[in-house]
């Protein structure tokens, strides 16, 4: 893979990952392909086009206004680039969860998670957000802390 | 070492380790130093803690399988995106009680990345979807009174 190569597929992901930061959805919607499929882990929901991966992604915006993702770290090969990110944010929403609704509670969360992206011709044809939802209900609140 | 080498190494950890559960194979994978995260529940610094994980899933999922569905490596990094398979045959026990077997086929998705140093792996981190687990061994996530839930183990 050259630098031109890789830089091409990581500046594709990476461009989710901003435009959901400043909540430019027409950024996020311009790097999907129109039958991306998106799998999320911790809440098994899926969207098979961009405009059910967008409702989606606006839902957590809807839960945490505040939130953001911050990347730690890029591993690239082929077309598929892997996200470790920090997704970090407070409450103010209600959200959905396995074990029902949660209320807003005003705490704020710091979750890491994983994005695997498959990219051709420019555009992320699917991801795989692996979502540890286990530890962002515990800083909610709703369940213990692991111990 | 090579990225190749890397690949084999973590393709190793599956089969021979998880799949095989050749628990010594673990010492010739993991870097002395070797620390992990799987984020919610339990953490195992070392070896030794990693062979016991080991041996805690497959008394909870004797027949527990790992399939890769992908792998990518860069450098000393190699993530992969997994899938375990196995039977819930084994009582689950955690801090707040007991799962009993259930005998419910389990499928769990799963991705882990894995730091290598000197071809070995010194570090991972994994994000298992636990919640997807319980619910299909039948626990319940109650956000009022958090009964069965997990405090620990991991893959």
């Amino acid at each position: 893979m050259t630098t031109e190569q890789r830089n091409g597929v990581t500046g594709i992901a990476e461009t989710t990952i901003a435009a959901f930061n400043t909540s430019d959805w027409a950024q996020f919607r311009a790097v999907l392909a129109p039958d991306v499929i998106y799998q999320e882990t911790g809440t098994g929901r899926r969207a098979e086009s961009a405009d059910a991966y967008l409702h989606l992604v606006q839902a957590w915006k809807q839960a945490f206004p505040d939130a953001t993702g911050t990347i730690r770290n890029v591993v690239a090969q082929g077309n598929t680039v892997v996200h470790e990110v920090e997704w970090a944010g407070t409450q103010t929403g209600d959200m959905p969860t396995p074990a029902g609704v949660l209320p807003a509670s005003g705490k704020q969360i710091a979750v890491l998670a994983s994005l695997w992206y498959t990219i051709q011709d420019d555009t992320i044809q699917e991801v795989h957000h692996h979502l540890d939802i286990m530890t962002m209900m515990a800083q909610l609140g709703a369940i213990p802390a692991a111990g | 070492m090579s990225i190749e080498a890397n690949k084999a190494t973590v393709r190793r950890l599956y089969d021979a380790f998880w799949n095989a559960e050749q628990l010594d194979v673990a010492d010739t994978l993991f870097h002395p130093d070797y620390v992990f995260d799987e984020g919610y529940g339990a953490g195992a610094p070392s070896v030794k803690a990693m062979k016991e994980g080991n041996r805690f899933w497959h008394r909870v999922l004797p027949d527990i399988h790992f399939t890769i569905e992908d792998m990518i490596a860069e450098g000393d990094t190699v993530v992969a995106r997994w899938t375990a398979r196995g039977a819930h045959q084994g009582d689950w026990e955690m801090e707040l009680g007991t799962i009993p077997a259930s005998g419910q086929a389990t499928t769990t998705p799963g991705t882990s990345s894995y730091y290598l140093h000197d071809g070995k792996i010194i570090r991972d981190e994994n994000h298992i979807d636990f919640v997807s687990l319980l619910k299909q061994i039948g626990a319940r996530i109650e956000t009022s009174e958090a009964k069965e839930l997990p405090k620990g183990g991991r893959p």
